[in-house]
């Protein structure tokens, strides 16, 4: 993402997922004096001229507001963007998004914003709007709609929950309870009967799961697939007995112990399967920080922390990947995507619905930076250039 | 007409004691619990010729013992143990609450719900070349449930040496185990010395109850008598009435009863009792010890309590019942010590393992590495660490992810150790030393 100050040329476009959701809050928090915040989605390869066309046409209808502060906030904003986008030929392949207009900080005090986003993710339908906000739904559907979900269910004696796991995020969705009675219950009345009772107590409750699971699992259009967990044999009887769909059947990529139907057995699902699952965004967060982990007790010397001591590897040039937590705010990630562009840098923002997010944010201050080359060379770095200025 | 007569009257005079039956998956634990029943007249002979019957019928003869315990479907089919089962027995001296427990490791859940109701522990071990070696192996649970039973609190041990039949009652064997053994109690201080060994054959039924004509070598006590022989650990009654509860169920026109063992205090008939977390109010209508009526039970008893006020779907296991005017306590925060036992890589803050407190299980995440201490000394030897390490001991603070109430180790050690075990390993022992409460209001 970058701020539009005139020329289009050389722009990359947002990464990924993530770093979209946080340009989306970022848009979410502008309003302006009536409706005069302009929304504009250009689809994939779309000629240019063409857009600054149909904007010139919007510059004058505009003409016809009566109220002179809205008339001149839009005709203003307008011009702006044709500005931006003029001598570009078309828009890349995945489309631009642009959103400018007058933030009014308080009445009568504005400030002009501008941002010219290219996607992750293919824009196919051309879009103008003015409003007293910006339109982000399009984006937003996006998101939702590129990320595959996974669905989850733990299963134990009694007890189940079908959780989802969705890009940057897991939530448990359902939860079933049902007696199943235990051994010892057997006292005084018949072992047989107890048996037979137990069995088809058990088999009723593996139905109720799987009917759960049907109906929450089938409406997902982009399920991705399944994973079954829970402790010994329970798991393979309930996808023998229960009468799962033939459909989700075929979607099942793991089978796994897990010891509990609860929060702790979802995330021993999701660990136990996790080379199924590394395109989510947040095992791929997880994995990064069990490395960030790992290499602060293996190797600290290729590891550096805080704001001040990430912040100067990144300007000497021995960052190789820079970790932050989401909890340091839009405005400072979007300072660092900037100050990261065009380097050869990946930034990964830790999203907060990841657990480890608060070793990042108590532990190591927000910022991580993994090093190409042992943190030490910084110092030998300063003491070199002080001997050298002497 | 259950497989297991019910104890005598007289034999429920006796003092009372629990014993977990704990070791790695088909070691023979539910084998030496069948036998064991068998051998002092518990079993009902008509229903154990059926049993036979059945089992050889199906070609599984040889798990005929173990079905005593093993009764679940999914059991008898894998033949392993599952859950904890609780039955009945007697010594010349004691009374005995005999816990089964379940070996196979996606079941250590269980293992530990079981045995933190226990006040001493079998350990069966089998002597079958590669059985007994992976038993005590990094993942084995012979070493685990070693571990466990130490953190919960269990100083009365006995250790079967079984499947001695399969190593033709070999001394050498028996004392290799026995030595491997010695080092791992040591590891954990258990004073090896008061540690009896005993040479079994669950299947055969040697040094059961009668010295074995097939190991001339040994000279020990048999099971029995070893078991007599147990020192009975102190019973907290002074202490306020805590009730962790194993199980809830409701008998039709009874109500609802649940289960579990007083781990302080004592409770009567017609006694108010609150169960928390979910802060229910109900009166105690009549206890039950293995279908004896009892006007109370006190600290040590397991018991069935028929509650009213109390519905089933209200509670489950890991609640706690005490009194109203001192009820136990939900924690929000606690403080903890830890001794990481093991770990991949390292521990900070954020990470979110299972707690095994009494007979509750929560997912809990430390929210702060308070500080790193000499585990010879207790000594704090580094403020805020970042990260936590296999062999630390440690002060930290943790958040249960769902209500659940814990006690101070000082107050009530049975209520304040804990477990925290991730990815079917335990990577940590802990006590309970600051609580957090949370407000909970208990409305009649
Ligand atoms: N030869 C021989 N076999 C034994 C002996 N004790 C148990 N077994 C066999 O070992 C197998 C496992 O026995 P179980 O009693 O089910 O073992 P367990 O320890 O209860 O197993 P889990 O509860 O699943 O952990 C069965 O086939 C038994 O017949 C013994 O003393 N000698
Ligand atoms: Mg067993």
């Amino acid at each position: 993402m970058l701020k539009v100050d005139g020329v289009l040329g050389g722009r990359t476009g947002i990464t990924d997922g993530e770093e979209l959701k946080i340009m989306i809050q970022l848009l979410k928090k502008y309003r302006g004096y009536a409706t005069t915040l302009i929304s504009l989605y250009i689809n994939g390869d779309r000629p240019i001229p063409d857009v600054l066309n149909m904007l010139r046409n919007e510059w004058s209808v505009a003409s016809n507001i009566k109220d002179k502060t809205t008339r001149t906030h839009v005709q203003d904003a307008l011009e702006r963007i044709i500005n931006a986008l003029k001598g570009t030929a078309k828009a890349p392949p995945n489309g631009l998004a642009v959103f400018g207009g007058f933030h009014m900080e308080k009445p009568g005090s504005y400030k002009w914003v501008m941002y010219a986003i290219i996607p992750p993710y293919k824009i196919s339908t051309y879009k103008y709007v003015c409003d007293t906000r910006f339109h982000t739904e399009l984006l937003e559907d996006m998101i939702s709609a590129s990320s595959s979900v996974f669905g989850i269910i733990v299963i134990e004696r009694g007890e189940a929950v079908i959780a989802l796991l969705k890009g940057s995020y897991w939530e448990i969705v359902d939860k079933v309870e049902f007696f199943v009675p235990n051994k010892h219950h057997a006292g005084g009345q018949s072992a047989l009967r107890f048996k037979r009772q137990t069995e088809h107590l058990a088999e009723t409750f593996y139905k109720l799961v799987a009917e759960d699971a049907n109906k929450i699992l089938l409406q997902i259009p982009n399920l991705k697939g399944i994973i079954v967990a829970g402790p010994g044999p329970t798991k393979e009887d309930f996808l023998k007995e229960g009468g799962l769909d033939s459909r989700l059947m075929d979607k099942i990529i793991a089978i796994v112990p897990a010891c509990c139907a609860d929060i702790s057995g979802v995330l021993e699902a999701i660990k136990a399967s996790e080379d199924k699952l590394k395109e989510t965004e947040y095992v791929k967060a997880k994995k990064l920080m069990e490395e960030v982990m790992y290499i602060a007790v293996k190797k600290p010397d290729y590891i550096v922390y805080g704001r001040d001591n990430v912040l100067n590897a990144i300007e000497k040039g021995i960052a190789k990947v820079v970790l932050i937590s989401e909890d340091i705010g839009e405005d400072e990630i979007f300072k660092l995507t900037t100050m990261l562009r065009g380097k050869k840098i990946d930034l990964v923002v830790i999203p907060n619905s990841v657990e480890e997010s608060l070793t990042l944010s108590k532990t190591f201050g927000g910022y991580v930076a993994i090093l190409a080359t042992p943190s030490w060379i910084i110092e030998e770095w300063e003491n070199a250039s002080q001997s050298l200025t002497q | 007409m259950s497989i297991i007569k019910n104890p005598t009257e007289s034999a429920l005079k006796k003092p009372h004691l629990n014993l977990a039956i704990i070791g790695h998956v088909d070691h023979g634990k539910s084998t030496l619990t069948g036998r064991l029943l068998l051998e002092t007249g518990y079993v009902d002979e008509k229903a154990f010729a059926e049993l036979e019957a059945e089992a050889k019928k199906l070609g599984k003869e040889d798990f005929k013992y173990a079905w005593i315990m093993d009764r679940l479907k999914e059991e008898r089919e894998r033949g392993v143990t599952i859950e904890a089962m609780h039955v009945g027995f007697e010594t010349p001296k004691y009374f005995f609450t005999i816990i089964d427990l379940p070996g196979h490791r996606d079941f250590v859940k269980n293992m530990i719900v079981g045995a933190s109701q226990a006040d001493a522990a079998l350990l069966v071990v089998s002597a079958r070349p590669g059985e007994f070696e992976s038993g005590v192996g990094p993942q084995g649970q012979t070493r685990e449930h070693l571990f466990l039973a130490w953190t919960l609190g269990i100083r009365n041990l006995i250790v079967a040496v079984n499947k001695m039949d399969v190593v033709n009652y070999d001394q050498k064997r028996y004392e290799q185990i026995k030595g491997e053994l010695s080092k791992i109690l040591k590891i954990l201080r258990y004073d090896v010395n008061k540690v009896p060994f005993i040479p079994v054959s669950a299947v055969r039924g040697d040094n059961i109850k009668v010295k074995s004509s097939n190991m001339p070598w040994y000279n020990g006590p048999v099971l029995l008598e070893a078991l007599d022989a147990i020192e009975p650990p102190p019973r907290p009654i002074d202490k306020p009435l805590r009730l962790p509860i194993q199980d809830v169920f409701s008998i039709t026109g009874a109500g609802t009863v649940i289960t579990g063992r007083v781990e302080s205090g004592v409770v009567k008939v017609g006694d108010t009792i609150v169960a928390l977390p979910p802060a229910k109010v109900g009166d105690v209508r009549s206890i039950e010890t293995h279908h004896m009526k009892l006007e109370e039970a006190k600290a040590g008893d397991n018991v069935g309590i028929n509650v009213r006020g109390f519905e089933r779907q209200d509670l489950k296991r890991g609640d706690v019942v005490g009194h109203l005017n001192n009820p136990p306590t939900v924690a929000e925060e606690i403080v903890a010590r830890i001794a990481v036992l093991e770990h991949p890589t390292t521990i900070g803050v954020g990470y979110t393992p299972v707690m095994h407190v009494h007979t509750a299980t929560v997912p809990t995440q430390i929210i702060e590495l308070i500080s790193r201490l000499d585990p010879a000394t207790g000594q704090t030897v580094e403020q805020k660490p970042q990260f936590i390490k296999r062999g630390d001991v440690a002060m930290v603070r943790l958040k249960p992810l769902k209500p659940v109430v814990v006690e101070r180790f000082s107050d009530l050690p049975a209520l304040g150790r804990f477990s925290l075990r991730d990815m079917g390993r335990t990577v940590a022992a802990g006590q309970i030393i600051e609580i957090k409460p949370a407000k909970v209001e208990i409305k009649r």
